[in-house]
């Protein structure tokens, strides 16, 4: 049975006349890897910030292992928070700076070896031990930076977008690595990201936020193959929409029928079609079969992004490898009727 | 897959745009806005930031400057701007010195990362800016500011304050007041970081756009290889002050010419390995994970080389395929949305990584596969490394490999 380590209860958040957080409820499992995903502005970083105490809710509980935070100082909490400015000491090594905290608080001296010892080893610093941060890359600051704060012991780590001052390739690397450490680690993760591809990668459960509500909680697979609102279809990776009617496994769209095996709500409005599960034909093969012109062919290394038009004029991004591609070829779509998603369209 | 349909048709229709839009914007349209790079060099005491780099950029061009933090391309950018002084070399625009000019001289404007808007005029203010300060009658300016806002689609803003703008339209009234005076030359500084992934994946689209109508030659720098392959005509990929490589997207990303620039342009998979047999243009190598074929008519038997698959192009059977011996278990999945990546842990512990679509039918983690790709679809390079072949396996090559 997994254990509920954090909950949020009927939290009310806001800034004079700006409500950021309307009645939102969220219970974090023990041990997982929990990312807050939404664009600027959606409440993520103020949730995590109600967690480690920096921001009270003002109305609201937040609960860690059943005890009720709000009345706690953040110093006094059992989490640790890692920030995108990694914020390390430049004129301590990073030994140094890793057992900082430990020697503030007048731990045993034994003891402060024995757990830098180990955070080192965990976090693959051990190499690193003796260097100043200034001789350190973005990424093993960043790394220092988590080791400081996994030496603790936290319950917690909460990590607002620690990685949003790296460059894309190393950011990757991170990613990867992070995830690794959290499995070794065992500790219960709450992340913070605007990047979708890396909520992705990363996570075991994504919360998807939009303007201080959440819109789904899911796991990546779950959330990026089965949307239930047009936001977390468009906000998690590319989306074709099609507004129409749906009836009987047929998607309505103008006068093409398109389709379709339920994957979602049966009072659709809209259809929702990932670029990868359109299929581009070179032939009329079947009878449902959508004509359009290829307007734009973009290199993307491992695909093809195929900016493609409709006869009524609408736009279509669709990947594909087909060599035969070219800026004004007629071609004829057809989508994979398991993977579309049956949505009802929201009010922007 | 060779996509050869690609470049040539691209370019072609790109130049048609062009000359289509010129009817509308009058003089920009006179090929201007071509640049000399020779020999220029720079550096920050004795940190050599920018070394002895020759480039030529064509006019109308949609270039990028690629490479990590510190490889220079900023530095670059900032004396094309007249920002930054140079140390060696000189910077020609049009056939031009502009190294003695001073920035407001030159034929050229800058889009940073931070938009640097005045906050207390609205967008048609901050638009027409640069105009009124030149004393451009009051009916030009109109028609140039509508014109500019029109093109970033933002018509209809007019009367906005800067303030009560998201991120994506600050930076595209920016680029709107940049491109208002018509310079033959927009430098674009990483303009697109500040913004959510969301709109800045959307936003990469529109530069390119808006960079077709306007015509003019567009300098893009950037440290994210997916924003570069979609949105340039070339890329020069930099590395330490040096240029490892200029090239077409689709040319670096499928035949880079370091190792460098082969991790750094998408993701690779790459192997030490010493040939052991060739037959006509095909290698038989063997490494320390196993034995497996690629394509190569530079090296002979006993050499040492470098091979490199992107992780799309490698595949998998339950059953080992002919000159392939490289066996493994997958690990763990990681999945991207569009494309899941697989972990295949070889029998020596290495990690090969493979991209599929997602959708497929993937093997459950645990099972045993035998991998192997299309010979031609491996890229091979010089293993400087030479007989200490084995000794090198967990360095990082792409930090000392130089073409």
């Amino acid at each position: 049975m997994e254990k509920t380590l954090i909950q949020l209860e009927h939290i009310h958040k806001s800034y004079g006349k700006q409500t950021i957080i309307e009645d939102l409820s969220l219970e974090v499992r023990d041990g997982e890897f929990l990312t807050l995903l939404g664009p600027s502005g959606c409440g993520k970083t103020t949730l995590l910030r109600m967690i480690n105490g920096f921001e009270t809710p003002d109305k609201g509980e937040v609960l860690l292992d059943g005890v009720n935070q709000v009345a706690i100082q953040p110093n006094k909490r059992e989490v640790n928070t890692v920030f995108q400015s990694y914020a390390l000491f430049p004129h301590l090594t990073v030994r140094e700076n890793i057992e900082f905290s430990l020697k503030m608080k007048k731990v045993d001296k034994n003891e402060i070896k024995e757990r830098v010892d180990e955070v080192l080893e965990l976090t693959n610093l051990e190499a690193l031990a003796s260097r100043k941060p200034g001789k350190l890359s973005g990424g093993q600051q960043q790394r220092v930076a988590i080791a400081r704060s996994l030496v603790n012991k936290p319950k917690v780590l909460l990590l607002d977008e620690p990685l949003g001052a790296l460059d894309l390739k190393l950011r990757k690397q991170m990613q990867i690595e992070l995830k690794k450490m959290q499995r070794r680690l065992g500790i219960t993760y709450v992340y913070v990201t605007h990047d979708q591809e890396e909520a992705l990668t990363i996570s075991d459960r994504i919360v998807v936020l939009n303007k201080g509500n959440i819109e789904q909680i899911g796991e990546p697979f779950e959330i990026y193959h089965s949307p239930k609102t047009e936001f977390v279809a468009s906000f998690l990776g590319e989306s074709n929409f099609f507004e129409g009617k749906y009836e009987n496994g047929v998607f309505h769209y103008g006068d093409a029928k398109i389709p379709v095996e339920a994957n979602g709500t049966k009072d659709a409005n809209l259809l929702s079609v990932r670029p990868e599960y359109i299929n581009i034909n070179l032939g009329k093969t079947e009878e449902n079969a959508l004509e359009a012109m290829v307007t734009e062919v973009t290199y993307l290394g491992q695909t093809n992004r195929i900016e493609l038009k409709l006869k009524d004029g609408k736009k279509v991004y669709a990947l594909s490898e087909i060599e035969e591609l070219e800026k004004g070829k007629k071609v004829f779509l057809t989508f994979h009727s398991k993977e579309c998603t049956l949505l009802k369209k929201q009010e922007q | 897959m060779k996509n050869i349909f690609f470049t040539p048709k691209i370019c072609a229709t790109h130049k048609l745009l062009c000359a289509k839009y010129s009817a509308g914007m009058e003089n920009i349209m006179e090929k201007r806005g071509a640049i000399e790079i020779e020999n220029l060099d720079k550096a920050f005491g004795e940190n050599h930031v920018v070394n002895h780099i020759s480039l030529s950029i064509n006019a109308g061009e949609f270039i990028s400057f690629l490479g990590p933090s510190g490889c220079g391309k900023t530095t670059i950018l900032r004396m094309i701007a007249g920002f930054e002084t140079i140390d060696g070399g000189d910077i020609k625009i049009d056939g031009e010195s502009v190294i003695h000019l001073p920035p407001h001289k030159r034929q050229v404007n800058t889009v940073f990362q931070h938009y640097a808007l005045f906050p207390h005029l609205n967008v048609y203010d901050n638009v027409a800016y640069g105009l009124k300060a030149k004393n451009v009658s009051k009916a030009k300016i109109k028609e140039e500011v509508t014109k500019a806002l029109e093109l970033v689609q933002l018509d209809g803003f007019e009367k906005r304050m800067i303030s009560q703008m998201s991120g994506g339209q600050k930076q595209r009234v920016s680029i709107a007041r940049a491109i208002v005076n018509k310079p033959p030359v927009l430098l674009l500084d990483e303009p697109l970081t500040a913004l959510d992934m969301k709109l800045r994946k959307e936003m990469r689209y529109e530069l390119r756009n808006i960079q077709q109508k306007l015509g003019i030659t567009f300098i893009y720098v950037t440290h994210d290889q997916e924003e570069a392959m979609v949105m340039s005509d070339r890329i020069v990929v930099l590395n330490g002050g040096n240029i490892e490589q200029v090239g077409k997207p689709k040319e670096i990303y499928q035949s880079p010419r370091s190792a460098f620039v082969s991790d750094f342009i998408g993701e690779t998979n790459s192997f030490d390995g010493m040939i052991y047999q060739v037959q006509g243009d095909l290698a038989t190598l063997q490494c320390e994970s196993g034995q497996f074929m690629a394509k190569t008519t530079l090296f002979k038997e006993k050499e040492f080389v470098n091979i490199s698959i992107r992780p799309h192009q490698v595949k998998w059977k339950e059953e080992m395929q002919e000159g392939f011996h490289l066996k493994g278990v997958v690990k763990d999945y990681i999945f991207t949305g569009s494309f899941v990546n697989a972990v295949v842990e070889l029998v020596n512990g290495r990690e090969v990584r493979i991209a599929r679509l997602a959708g497929e039918g993937l093997p459950k983690v645990g099972q045993t596969v035998f991998l192997y790709w299309n010979p031609e679809d491996t890229v091979v390079m010089k293993n400087p490394a030479g007989d200490f072949g084995n000794m090198m396996e967990n360095m990082d090559l792409g930090e000392w490999v130089k073409k």
